[in-house]
């Protein structure tokens, strides 16, 4: 076994340089092949920028060991630090989303969506239209059937 | 920003997270968001979480071309229906059906697929009732059960789903009604009985064997009841489900249970869990409601000699009324010699043959009954060392709801008209008399 607290560099798309405890890098799928096989280069990471890469990193220290707490306190208090820790901004949400996607990282891709998910919940198709930029591009005969129907086969 | 530019893979996650009804209307807001939200594995996924199915099969038991399809066509068959409801019904039936299939395969066999909406309205009709939302999603699913017609049977026409017991020539075995009877039968009893008629209450289940037990469904409060001894003069019947648990009107999440419903919920607890079990074999096989697990049956081991026993609260032979209350149990003494044989003194002995009771019978705490007698039920059973076990009924009067009965058996090792040493004998451990929050 490699030695503890081993550190892995990586580079953003915009150049810069991060540290990470290898144990964390261990988490995203996509380089772990990589931080195994020793690699003592920075890797670069072409598709993530600066300042979401930090964002992902202070998300994955956070988490490294704790989501699998069976302590109440500490799931609660984890709980409440990822709700502050989300309250960003649609653009940085997306660009959130597209590097846990990008470093397949399951914990951030799955609380990054459930996030997406949690905000068209309950909102009407207009509203929804109107966050996240759609344009309603069905004719107005298609868009007079699809209300008509009861909410499981309109659309679909 | 748009939505589609976080990605196939995250765009379905997405979806997945939003649940069918979310999906649903977010298929609405553009094409690109109709396509994602018509993608099977998401389908598949609601099927099986929601309905419990693997394939894609509609609520008439059919195939359809897509899981999108079944899952449209379940909302729309039960569209009338809160939907948490219809999906703790199937859930109620799948597990009743699925217990059924490993463990008693022909009474299975006998539940008549679903009624229709039609079917029920005219039924309501007919009976001039409005069934409670919850028995009525249970019909939706299963029309009761069909009658076996097997004259040759001692247990009657039927297999009973819920089952009963058995002692001396008394014989119950309760299986859930079709519309089709439930209407003749409540016909019937209305038209012999003044004081039924004016109840709100129609028969669903009851016993086609020597002894007549029916269980009602009162359709104003979605209660069920059973017919106690005074039913055929008094129509009288007691409940059989906890009334403070019936929640006739939907709340907030859709959440209703009536008495019918929870009944048939705790009779599938206790076939899975093994609180009861079927009994016999072939033609003679049925589900038998003495208890098989403490508290309600007690076990004991004398010298090899072990013996269990369980009770039922016997409804159709009881008087609930306060100053007269009369409480009838029936009880099953299961009693087989373990394969070491009867060890009372070295070596073994590989028999021994019961000749002596002995019975302590409480109501409360006090004792209303103690009695020493010859055999048991008129027999001297032998036992044989990891033979069959001996099974017997018997039943008692309590004037109360609650009390005990504990005792001991003489045996003597080797056989009556062959003694191999003195006689010993074998506790029965107390086990319980008890009215039942439930009662089947």
């Amino acid at each position: 076994m490699s030695s503890k607290k081993k550190v892995i560099t990586l580079r953003s798309s915009d150049g810069e340089i991060f540290e990470v405890e290898e144990a964390v890098a261990l988490e995203w799928l996509t380089i772990k092949p990589l931080v195994e096989s020793g690699c003592t280069d920075a890797i670069p990471l072409p598709q993530v920028t600066g300042n979401i890469l930090a964002k992902v990193i202070e998300y994955c220290k956070k988490h490294i060991g704790a989501s699998e707490s069976e302590d109440r306190k500490i799931l609660y208090e984890l709980e409440s630090w990822d709700a502050d820790f989300i309250k960003v901004d649609q653009g940085t949400l997306f660009d959130l989303i597209r590097a846990a996607d990008y470093l397949t990282i399951k914990t951030l891709f799955e609380f990054t969506c459930q996030t997406v998910a949690d905000t068209i919940k309950h909102k009407t198709i207009e509203e929804v239209r109107h966050i996240f930029r759609e344009s309603n591009d069905f004719t107005p005969e298609e868009e007079k059937e699809i209300r008509g129907k009861s909410w499981w086969l309109q659309g679909l | 920003m748009e939505m589609e530019a976080i990605g196939e893979l995250a765009l379905h996650m997405v979806m997945e997270k939003l649940g069918p009804k979310n999906v649903g209307r977010v298929a609405c807001v553009s094409r690109k968001l109709r396509d994602c939200a018509a993608e099977e594995t998401l389908w598949s996924k609601f099927c099986l979480e929601e309905l419990g199915i693997s394939s894609p099969v509609g609520p008439g038991g059919d195939p359809t071309p897509s899981f999108k399809v079944a899952y449209q066509e379940w909302r729309e068959s039960f569209e009338m229906y809160p939907w948490p409801l219809v999906l703790r019904v199937k859930r109620c039936w799948d597990k009743l059906s699925d217990w059924l299939s490993k463990n008693f395969p022909e009474a299975e066999a006998t539940l008549r697929k679903g009624a229709s909406e039609a079917e029920l309205k005219e039924a309501e009709t007919v009976l001039q009732v409005k069934l409670p939302l919850p028995t009525r999603v249970l019909y939706r699913f299963h029309d009761g059960q069909d009658s076996v017609d097997d004259p040759k049977s001692s247990f009657g026409r039927t297999i009973g789903i819920i089952g009963g017991y058995s002692f001396y020539h008394h014989v119950v075995n309760v299986k859930l009604l079709p519309l089709e009877e439930v209407i003749l039968k409540t016909h019937h009893i209305r038209k012999h009985l003044g004081g039924f008629s004016r109840s709100r209450c129609i028969v669903v289940a009851t016993s086609c064997t020597t002894g007549e037990k029916l269980f009602f469904i009162n359709c104003r409060d979605g209660q069920l009841h059973v017919g106690t001894i005074n039913f055929p003069t008094e129509a009288e019947m007691m409940p059989c489900v906890p009334s403070e648990l019936l929640r006739l009107t939907p709340d907030s999440a859709g959440h209703m249970q009536d008495a019918m419903l929870l009944w048939l919920e705790e009779h599938v607890r206790r076939l899975e869990m093994g609180i009861i079990k079927p009994r016999g074999q072939g033609k003679f096989k049925s589900i038998c409601q003495y208890p098989e697990e403490s508290p309600l049956c007690s076990t004991a081991i004398t010298h090899g000699v072990r013996v269990r026993g369980s009770a039922v609260f016997v409804p159709e032979f009881s008087d609930p009324n306060d100053d007269t209350e009369q409480c009838q149990f029936a009880y099953s003494i299961r009693m087989s010699l373990l394969p070491e044989g009867c060890t009372v003194s070295r070596p073994p002995f590989n028999s021994c043959q019961l000749n002596w009771r002995y019975w302590t019978i409480r109501s409360g705490d006090a004792v209303v009954s103690d009695f020493n007698g010859e055999a048991v039920i008129g027999q001297f059973p032998l036992l044989h060392a990891g033979g069959e076990e001996f099974v017997y009924e018997s039943c008692a009067y309590l004037p109360s709801g609650i009390g005990s009965i504990e005792g001991s058996f003489t045996f003597i090792p080797g056989r009556l008209v062959e003694p191999k040493g003195g006689p010993f004998s074998a506790q029965v451990a107390q086990f319980p008399f008890r009215r039942p929050d439930y009662i089947f």
